[in-house]
């Protein structure tokens, strides 16, 4: 029951950064969790190294992004221009930590970009991440590395996509599992007073629903807060979806271990979706 | 002591009876005078005002202080209050032209009214356009723009990428591109993997890398195009929601305003505007400056600018007048006469636009009166000049006198000029009209109407009458106490001293108002309730008692025998003459001792003070004067032969005018005919080649003069004055002197000719030219005729003698 679940422990929090616009919406919410649970920030950038070797072959040149230029890329120019990045998104982490008053630090490490984070990310509570990396392609919405880290599944994570904010409304996709309890306290954890938190629950089989229904307002009643129930069925799931697509401000919080059929929907809309998304996973 | 010539006491002084005031005291008088005896000057005001031909502007003139402002001031009100309120004024920016604000008159009341509105207008347009702009219909459709965009992009994206993944390419993003990379089942191959593929492979991968950039360089081609597109077509939005959103407040405006063409198209103006910026409007960031730049560009901040343009400038507002306006402009400076375009410091520079035209007093008076002062009007720099252009053009141009004189030649404003519709009173003395007359050949155009004021008024009933009424409405504004009928009767009779004739008055405001003041004054400080003749006449004590430091020093040094002047006893060739000092208002007058000395010589009389260059050019004619009647009266049968000199003794100052030339011939006469004068008078008076006497200024002030030495050294009772006869009708004698001269202390005597004056002077007849061309025997021209045939007969006698020795 209800009692038993506790919100996430976010103590530390990672967030992974590059020159994307994704990348910058990732830092603000990072930072505002930062503040909201008094957590340690720090700041990645990662000079990929895959990079860098690519660059010793012979067969390798860069269009440029605007200009539309065919150049060679070599190792120093490329060194340079990571540096240049790397200290660009340092004084914006800079800026943002000092404003907020924030314990942060910002690293530069070398290495492949889903290793490092992999690695770096064991140390802490919750990785936030832009939802797209510096990719051209503004679609899909899920970046390789976003990617990947989901498919890793070992920590909470934030996506970001660009220009979307932190705030209310906060949805809760809910099934009867701890990870489901532990994503609504974190949503309570989350909530602002007078707001209303929206639970989205499966219709059928109509009996689990009721029960399940009933169950969450015995919580929401025991924890004074407002809430409200979105049903839906596996085939309507992505009219709802269809109807909170382009909000840019709120949270998703969804369970990170879920039923096939819920897995099989979540990968289906999720690169849909504006609003931040936080995959909660049990603290290790 | 010679009586028959005498004048009696009642002669040295006019009265005004009270009882023929016909009133107790001021209280009594009901009416209202401002204005007395100007007759001539307030037609000419009248015609100026009334006439609506161009350049009937009016310069009043006169000397200073006699209320000259604010009698045209109250024509001029009187008039207003039946002329048309004229127009307001207001400036708006025009859009195409912003260096050019517009001018739009309107009704009265009009153009605040429009200002408020728009000041109104603004801040709902404000709400309205950030309502429609946060509607979720305005988000949806904007997103749905870049929606639209992106999908474009990434779709030819992604057909690429499948594209490159056929052929195991990887798309990279590196840090300022996209490159395409090799790749196997483990992800991209680095450079090692890469040199181990065969020459063959590797010529393939390059090529189809080759091939991917080139469709990649097609598709980033076509972004900024596409983004292009996207950003018209979100512009497009904006305008259509801004028009949504303004439309009916801006048609409202239109329908209120309706029948004022400019203002309608201001309104239209201002709707265009808001449309074509409506990007403006966009709900911003809120973010913090990072930088100073960023900084000075949101103090600017767009919509604020935008909105600022939309404002009015009422810079003429006549809301809340009736009739026409009357402005007097006490600081014509050209700035505060033709208005000015001020700035606002910005980051250092120097900023304006529209809102900081300021009026001048021209533009608050357009339609109505204007007052000016114009000796500060020709002593302000350029405000003459700019005055000239106004009226000569009829319109106002507002151009900063760095422009005018082409010192600045950085972007100012240039706003819509003015028509200019006003009359123009200028203020000033008559030296200043006849100048600007004589040397300015605009200045007859531009003011065709002189209203010159009298400086004094006849003295009769009905004037002494209207003269006590312009007394009582002086008291009434000054808010003094009530005078009662002998201070009124006082203050006219000082006022005819102050004109220094007993048939004239005064009409110089300042100095009754002043005296009214100060006779209140002393009434209140013994506690009297109503001004008594005592009370004016302390308060003239006062005055001239501030004022005689000088005369004082001079009486001092007079009875301390350092000023040679003798009151007693006779003297051949020397005599008391008397001269007039004038300080400021204050004038008294000193008596001065002339001497005179003769030798044998050509006829000459030699004036020292000329010679010396301190006499003026009138006193040297009298000096002359003195020769002609010498050679007229005694010079006919032989030459006359003598050289003579005069001198005001101990003058060390200039001397001027021809008031003691009687005097000098009387020394002269005494020195001739060696018969000595009485040092117990002293005489004043001019005199003309035959010996009559005439008239000098400042009479009243030369008998006092000597009488106060004559008094404190003691009077003997043989002391008096020789005046012209014809200054008889100036005499407003002091009191003291009125008294002396009842109790045979002192006496003035009435002089029509020279032969009068030696008579009295020396005890001895002058004696009249007899048939046979002499004068009886023991006369004072027998003697002077005597001497003056011996001189001849000398000076022939000296030629022989010198002619004998030659041979």
């Amino acid at each position: 029951m209800s009692e038993k679940h506790q919100p996430i422990c976010v103590k530390r929090i990672l967030v992974s950064l590059d020159t994307s616009t994704h990348s910058f919406s990732a830092l603000k919410a990072a930072v505002e969790l930062a503040h909201h649970y008094e957590a340690k920030l720090k700041g990645l950038f990662i000079q990929d190294t895959a990079l860098l070797r690519l660059a010793e072959t012979q067969l390798f040149y860069e269009i440029g992004e605007y200009t539309a230029i065919s150049r060679k890329i070599t190792v120093d120019g490329l060194t340079h221009s990571m540096i240049a990045q790397s200290r660009r998104i340092m004084r914006v982490f800079q800026k943002l930590v000092d404003q907020t008053g924030v314990e942060g630090e910002f690293r530069v490490l070398d290495g492949s970009v889903d290793e490092v984070i992999d690695h770096e990310s064991k140390k802490c509570d919750l990785l936030v991440i832009g939802k797209t990396g510096t990719n051209p392609m503004k679609r899909p919405r899920l970046g390789s590395t976003a990617r990947a880290l989901i498919h890793l599944g070992k920590k909470s994570i934030l996506l970001v996509e660009e220009d979307a904010n932190l705030g209310y409304p906060i949805f809760v996709l809910f099934e009867d599992s701890s990870l489901s309890w532990t994503s609504l306290e974190t949503a309570r954890e989350l909530m602002g007073p007078g707001e209303k938190l929206t639970v989205l629950l499966e219709e059928s089989p109509i009996e689990e629903f009721t029960n399940m229904k009933e169950k969450i307002r015995d919580w929401a009643k025991e924890k004074k807060i407002n809430i409200s129930f979105q049903s839906f069925k596996a085939e309507t799931f992505g009219r709802f979806i269809q109807k909170i697509k382009l909000a840019k401000t709120g949270l998703f919080i969804l369970p990170y271990m879920l039923s096939p059929l819920y897995k099989v929907l979540v990968e289906k809309y999720l690169k849909e979706i504006s609003l931040p998304i936080l995959l909660v996973q049990q603290s290790e | 002591m010679v009586e028959n010539f005498e004048l009696s006491p009642d002669k040295l002084y006019r009265k005004c009876d009270p009882d023929q005031l016909g009133f107790r005291d001021t209280s009594e008088i009901k009416e209202t005078v401002n204005i007395v005896g100007q007759d001539r000057a307030s037609k000419a005001i009248d015609l100026g005002m009334n006439i609506s031909y161009s350049g009937y502007n009016i310069f009043v003139l006169g000397p200073t202080g006699m209320g000259k402002r604010k009698i045209v001031e109250d024509f001029f009100k009187e008039k207003a209050k039946s002329d048309p309120t004229p127009s307001d004024w207001i400036y708006v920016n025009d859009f195409d032209n912003p260096d050019k604000p517009d001018a739009i008159e309107l009704p009265p009341g009009i153009g605040t009214q429009y200002q408020k509105d728009i000041e109104e207008l603004i801040e709902e347009m404000q709400t309205a356009m950030s309502a429609a702009f946060e509607s979720e219909e305005y988000q949806n459709r904007r997103q749905a723009v870049f929606e639209s965009f992106k999908e474009n992009q990434s779709q030819l994206f992604n057909e690429l990428q499948e594209k490159a993944n056929k052929q195991n390419l990887a798309m990279i993003k590196t840090p300022s591109g996209i490159a395409f990379a090799p790749k196997d089942e483990e992800g991209v191959m680095d450079a090692e993997e890469v040199n181990k593929l065969t020459e063959e492979d590797r010529e393939e991968i390059k090529e189809n890398i080759e091939d991917l950039q080139g469709q990649l360089q097609n598709i980033l081609q076509q972004v900024p195009t596409w983004q292009r597109e996207a950003q018209e077509e979100i512009k497009k939005l904006n305008k259509e929601m801004a028009n949504f959103a303004i439309g009916g407040l801006i048609n409202e405006l239109i329908e209120k305003y309706e029948d004022y063409e400019e203002i309608v198209s201001h309104t239209k103006q201002i709707q265009d505007q808001v449309i074509e910026n409506a990007d403006a409007f966009l709900p911003n960031n809120g973010g913090e400056p990072t930088s100073f730049l960023e900084a000075i560009s949101q103090r600017g901040d767009a919509q604020t600018s935008l909105m600022e343009r939309f404002k009015v400038n009422v810079i003429v507002d006549n809301s809340d007048s009736e009739g026409a306006p009357v402005i007097f402009e006490n600081n014509p400076t050209y700035a505060n006469l033709i208005g000015k375009v001020e700035h606002f410091a910005q980051m250092g520079t120097l900023r304006t636009d529209f809102r900081m035209i300021k009026p001048g007093a021209m533009h608050r008076a357009n339609g109505g009166y204007l007052i000016l002062d114009a000796r500060k009007v020709l002593t302000q720099p350029y405000s003459w000049e700019g005055l000239k252009r106004a009226l000569q053009s009829k319109e106002l141009e507002i151009e900063s006198l760095g422009q005018a004189l082409s010192l600045i030649s950085t972007v100012s404003l240039r706003p819509e000029a003015i028509p200019l519709d006003l009359k123009i009173a200028l203020v000033g003395d008559r030296m200043l009209y006849y100048l600007l007359l004589q040397y300015d050949p605009e200045f007859s155009d531009l003011f065709k109407v002189e209203a010159d004021f009298e400086t004094e008024i006849e003295w009769n009933e009905s004037n002494q009458q209207l003269y006590a009424k312009l007394i009582a409405s002086i008291i009434n504004e000054e808010k003094t106490n009530i005078f009662d009928s002998s201070a009124v009767a006082r203050l006219i009779e000082q006022n005819a001293r102050i004109a220094n004739d007993t048939e004239r008055l005064n009409t110089r405001m300042q100095d009754l108002r002043e005296l009214i003041v100060e006779s209140d004054y002393w009434a209140k400080q013994n506690n009297r309730d109503t001004v008594t003749k005592s009370d004016v006449q302390k308060a003239i004590d006062a005055k001239i008692k501030r004022a005689d430091r000088l005369r004082e020093k001079i009486q001092e040094s007079i009875l301390r025998d350092i000023n040679l002047i003798s009151t007693k006893g006779e003297e051949v060739g020397q005599i008391n003459g008397l001269s007039v000092y004038a300080l400021g208002n204050f004038m008294f007058g000193k008596p001065t001792r002339i001497t005179a000395q003769i030798s044998l010589g050509k006829g000459q009389v030699v004036d020292i003070e000329r010679e010396v260059e301190m006499g003026g050019p009138i006193h040297s004619k009298g000096v002359l004067i003195l020769g002609g009647f010498l050679k007229g009266r005694y010079a006919q049968d032989v030459p006359l032969s003598l050289s003579a000199s005069l001198v005001f003794e101990q003058s060390y100052g200039g001397v001027d005018g021809d008031s003691a030339s009687s005097t000098e011939l009387y020394a002269l006469l005494s020195r001739i005919a060696e018969v000595p004068l009485k040092q117990n008078l002293a005489v004043t008076g001019s005199v003309n080649q035959l010996g009559q006497i005439q008239p000098i200024g400042g009479v009243n002030e030369k008998i006092e003069g000597f009488y106060d030495i004559c008094k404190m050294r003691g009077l003997t009772g043989d002391q008096g004055v020789l005046i012209p006869k014809a200054n008889v009708k100036h005499l407003m004698l002091r009191q003291d002197v009125i008294d002396s001269v009842k109790a045979g202390k002192f006496h003035v005597y009435p002089v029509e000719h020279i032969d009068e004056g030696i008579r009295i002077l020396t005890g001895t007849e002058a004696g009249e030219l007899q048939e046979d061309g002499t004068y009886p025997e023991g006369t004072i021209n027998a003697l002077v005729k005597e001497t003056l045939e011996k001189m001849a007969n000398r000076l022939t006698e000296f030629g022989k003698g010198k002619g004998n020795q030659s041979e």
